[in-house]
């Protein structure tokens, strides 16, 4: 064979493995800044298990990253394997969801989606399952509880048929155990065709362990209810544990008023409605957090303040403390109230200017903080505030070493974080 | 000695070769007759395991073949099997590339003889001067045993001339050389044993100088008698 | 091993013609488009600064931002990628003309090829080699021509104008090039690894058909699907039957079913090869 051919085909051979091989050994060895967060005030140790989600926008097409006080991790620096193991973040953000994934891998699998519970002896899982009958469009529905036993590491399923309702949609909220009874809290709506929540209302079901099958059921009354021109909007209020057990079930009712609401075709505003010449927004007319004891049944309910337009609000929970939180960018406004009897413990207003920064952004819920994202010259900060009593605990801002305080600068600026989140 | 015992091919529903037995004996020329369709190619292909037989076996110095039948036997087909863009040149180069029982010097010989242009390519080569260089890669190797389909067929007579002359050279001599025709009349004189095929089956297999000389029959006469039968 | 070397270069040989005409074809596309996109854009650039009164290129920038290689190459679609989906398109087509080219013709190559003193798996390894070192050829030429546009890119634009980008920043947002060139080493790896395997379904798809003609055509199409069918049977389980395979468990049931249909491949493939095959 002519000698050319051989000599071209080995330097096609070569060409192939300088290329490829000198591109991955350079990609491999180039890094990303390496940013930290580091403490500005207060313990250090606050920042244990903290991750600012961030953005690192340095050449127009910018990197997913994860800066912690250890340092960053970016998305396409990642290994393979280390990215299809990673179960916990295949489970996105449900924390509590990761970690009993993690722990219990068989009892979780295909089932991730339902209200849990974890407590020192058990995780039981409860969905409503719809069964199909005559009618495939008025299913009837059961719970079916799935119980893992940690000690023994069995597990163990039944289905308790649930009652009829008028109601169209349910879905369960809460999920508490005391004894051999587990109380599955459900909220029902009827929802019109026009998006409009007709009805709502929470029923707590006792669902005995040993029967299988409901034993009691109970109305949460808090002395509302949805009627001409009123939509009543229920919440269960959003906590970092919520599969750990609570003896109580805290709420946020808001009373909308949706009257006045049909524009000049006749249909309901309040939904994007492409004919409708003046859509106007339902507007709140009250707004309370609703507690319901488990254990008497009791109902105890506090006002809270109405939601503005240019300011975000939200409503938190942590053990015994509801957090009421309201940020226009430049302060924020606190409201601390017990979970055992709704009363105001205590209220308080942070501004950036006493946090040290320019502005206010998101704010995150931890097992026990409060966390705010905060900029001050350009640069990420966080905030961490004890909710019991509203004190600043901790503040920390994203830096990085060795490099010169232009380029410190430089860089810092290339950071946008856009939410923050607590890896326990 | 090459060796058919009881070789059936089937393709689909046709049985091309049924149950067919026959010898061709190293120092011999062996001629493979039949009409189109009585399986001459498909055997020779078979020997040469180019086609998987249906039943029985072919036994080439009584082993069955294998990767060594390639060392053994030379094969030349019915067309020139090189790419249509290979020059002459090239395809002796690739034949001496692959082949270690390349006789490069009686390659070159046999270009002179057949009078070859190194520099045409495949594509260009007339019918005549293709089959020559077909031929030309089975002689060059050093083989016991030499397989031709139809070295004859389409050829100019010149060029038919030049072939023939092939056998009676000491190209030849010492080798068992199968062949397949439909022309017998040319070469009669040349082979030593003729096969008769029909429809898949030996009708007769008979020494062509025996035949003369015990019942003063030629090849053609034999072939009348089996074929109009 | 020298004369699966020689077939090898044989192979690679055959086709070298039509393989520097696609690296020609993907270099005048891509460079030769930037080129073009580049210098239209500029005017565009010069055409705006007048009509906006703005003294040089900072001002622009500052008003208009810069243009980053990235959206330059999007600009210029489908010139940038046409030519790689062509090359794709090229190779998957050879990868069944590797071995139906030798049956073609008035002069069958498949004879010789099938006659040679080696093993015929020797012929299967040279043509999977082939196919191998021509995708991958590819792929350092693109390695190759990137840098390349890149330096275009920032000799053409004045710097107020441009943003710097690397190659591996590019590659990894461009929706194309992240999947032929991956973030990793090892998913490299992986995905060729995974084109290897559906290179040898092919060829024994093509093997079948030539050892059993017209049966064949429905064998080898029914064993592509079955191939097919078993690599996103883990993802049918997932989304069919509920039951929840995680991540790293249906990774290593893709890399194990993989590895299967590659050693059955081979297998029936030399199974065809040297029983079966006919001319």
């Amino acid at each position: 064979m002519k000698r050319k051919r051989y000599w071209a085909s080995g330097l096609l051979a070569a060409f192939i493995i300088l290329s490829i091989g000198i591109y991955y050994i350079q990609a491999a060895s180039s890094h990303l800044p390496q940013f930290r967060l580091a403490a500005l005030e207060g313990n250090e140790a606050e920042a244990e298990g903290l991750v600012l989600s961030a953005y690192y926008n340095h050449d127009a097409l910018g990197e997913q990253a994860e800066i912690t006080a250890s340092g960053t991790r970016y998305e396409s620096e990642r290994p393979f394997l280390d990215r299809v193991g990673d179960l916990e973040g295949w489970m996105g953000s449900v924390q509590p969801i990761g970690r009993l994934t993690l722990q219990y891998p068989r009892f979780m699998r295909g089932r991730a989606f339902a209200e849990y519970l974890d407590d020192e002896a058990w995780v039981i899982r409860a969905e409503l399952e719809p069964e199909y009958g005559v009618d495939l469009l008025k299913p009837s529905y059961r719970f079916r509880i799935d119980m893992l036993d940690k000690k023994t590491g069995k597990s163990r399923s039944f289905r308790a048929d649930l009652p009829e309702s008028k109601f169209d949609s349910k879905s369960i909220i809460d999920l508490q155990r005391f004894g051999t009874t587990i109380k599955a809290a459900v909220q029902y709506e009827v929802i019109g065709m026009d998006g409009r929540r007709r009805e709502s209302e929470i029923r707590i079901y006792d669902i005995d362990l040993n029967e299988e099958k409901i034993t009691g059921s109970a109305k949460v009354d808090f002395g509302t209810s949805a009627g001409d021109g009123r939509e009543i909007r229920i919440f269960r209020v959003f906590e970092y544990h919520w599969t750990k057990p609570s003896d109580s079930l805290a709420l946020e009712v808001s009373v909308m008023d949706v009257s006045d609401l049909e524009s000049k075709d006749g249909t309901s505003g309040g939904i994007a409605n492409q004919n409708a010449t003046a859509v106007r927004q339902p507007v709140m007319a009250e707004h309370r957090l609703v507690i319901y004891h488990y254990g008497t049944g009791e109902v105890k309910q506090t006002s809270l303040p109405l939601s503005l337009p240019d300011a975000s609000q939200n409503l938190f929970r942590t053990g015994p403390v509801v957090l009421w939180t309201r940020s226009d960018g430049q302060a924020l406004d606190l409201k601390g109230y017990r979970a055992s009897d709704a009363a105001l413990a205590f209220e308080k207003k942070l501004t950036a200017r006493v946090l040290g920064a320019e502005s206010i952004g998101q704010t995150a819920i931890g097992p026990d903080r409060l966390y705010l994202a905060l900029t001050a010259s350009g640069t990420p900060e966080v905030a961490a505030v004890d909710p019991a009593d509203g004190h600043l605990a901790f503040r920390g801002a994203v830096t990085i070493d060795g490099v010169d305080e232009n380029e410190k600068k430089r860089l810092l600026s290339s950071i946008g974080v856009s939410s923050i989140s607590v890896r326990s | 000695m090459i060796e058919a015992v009881r070789a059936t091919k089937k393709f689909g529903r046709k049985t091309v070769l049924r149950n067919l037995s026959m010898t061709a004996e190293k120092g011999q020329i062996t001629c493979l007759i039949g009409i189109n369709g009585a399986g001459k190619s498909t055997l020779l292909k078979a020997i040469m395991g180019l086609t998987p037989l249906s039943g029985g076996q072919i036994r080439i110095d009584g082993a069955p073949i294998g990767k060594a039948v390639y060392e053994k036997v030379a094969f030349v087909p019915d067309t020139l099997p090189m790419p249509p863009s290979m020059t002459v040149a090239d395809s002796l180069q690739f034949m001496g590339d692959y082949y270690s029982n390349w006789n490069a010097k009686r390659a070159s010989d046999l270009l002179v003889f057949f009078r070859l242009n190194v520099s045409d390519r495949i594509s260009s080569l007339s019918k005549g001067n293709a089959a020559k260089l077909n031929l030309l890669h089975g002689l060059s190797l050093d083989t016991d045993y030499v397989l031709m389909d139809e070295p004859f067929s389409g050829i100019d007579l010149f060029s038919r001339e030049q072939i023939a002359s092939v056998f009676t050279s000491d190209l030849i001599e010492g080798r068992g050389v199968i062949l397949t025709t439909h022309e017998i009349g040319e070469i009669e004189h040349l082979i030593d044993k003729a096969v008769l095929l029909d429809q898949g089956e030996v009708r007769r297999e008979f020494m062509c100088e025996e035949m003369r000389m015990a019942e003063g029959k030629s090849v053609i006469d034999v072939m009348r008698e089996v074929y109009r039968a | 091993m020298n004369r699966y070397l020689k077939l090898v270069v044989m192979e690679l040989h055959r086709f070298w013609k039509i393989y520097a005409a696609l690296m020609l074809l993907t270099f005048l596309s891509q460079f030769g488009g930037l080129f073009l996109t580049l210098r239209s854009y500029l005017t565009e650039v010069k055409g705006r600064m007048y009509a906006e009164s703005l003294y040089d290129y900072a001002a622009y920038a500052e008003k208009h931002g810069p243009e980053s290689f990235y959206t330059m190459t999007s600009r210029m679609e489908p010139w940038f990628t046409a030519p790689v989906l062509l090359c794709i398109a090229a190779l998957l087509f050879y990868v069944f003309m590797i071995w139906y080219r030798d049956w073609f013709g008035k002069n069958p190559f498949v004879y010789r090829m099938l006659m040679l003193p080696t093993s015929r798996m020797n012929l299967y390894w040279a043509k999977l080699t082939a196919i191998m070192v021509f995708v991958l050829g590819l792929v350092g030429w693109q390695l190759v021509l990137f840098p390349l546009h890149m330096a275009l890119y920032r000799s053409m634009l004045p710097a107020e104008l441009a943003v710097t980008q690397s190659v591996e920043s590019f590659i990894h947002h461009h929706s194309v090039f992240q999947t032929l060139i991956p973030q990793t080493f090892t998913e490299f790896v992986l995905y060729y690894g995974a084109g290897l395997m559906t290179v040898t379904v092919l060829f024994t798809s093509v093997l079948i058909e030539r050892s059993y003609r017209f049966k064949g055509i429905a064998g080898g199409l029914v064993y592509a699907a079955a191939s097919l069918f078993a690599m996103l049977a883990p993802q049918l389980v997932n989304d069919g039957i509920g039951f929840e395979l995680y991540p790293w468990e249906t990774f290593l049931l893709l890399v194990v079913i993989g590895a299967v249909l590659l050693a059955l491949s081979l297998g029936i493939s030399r199974y065809l090869l040297i029983r079966k095959i006919t001319v």
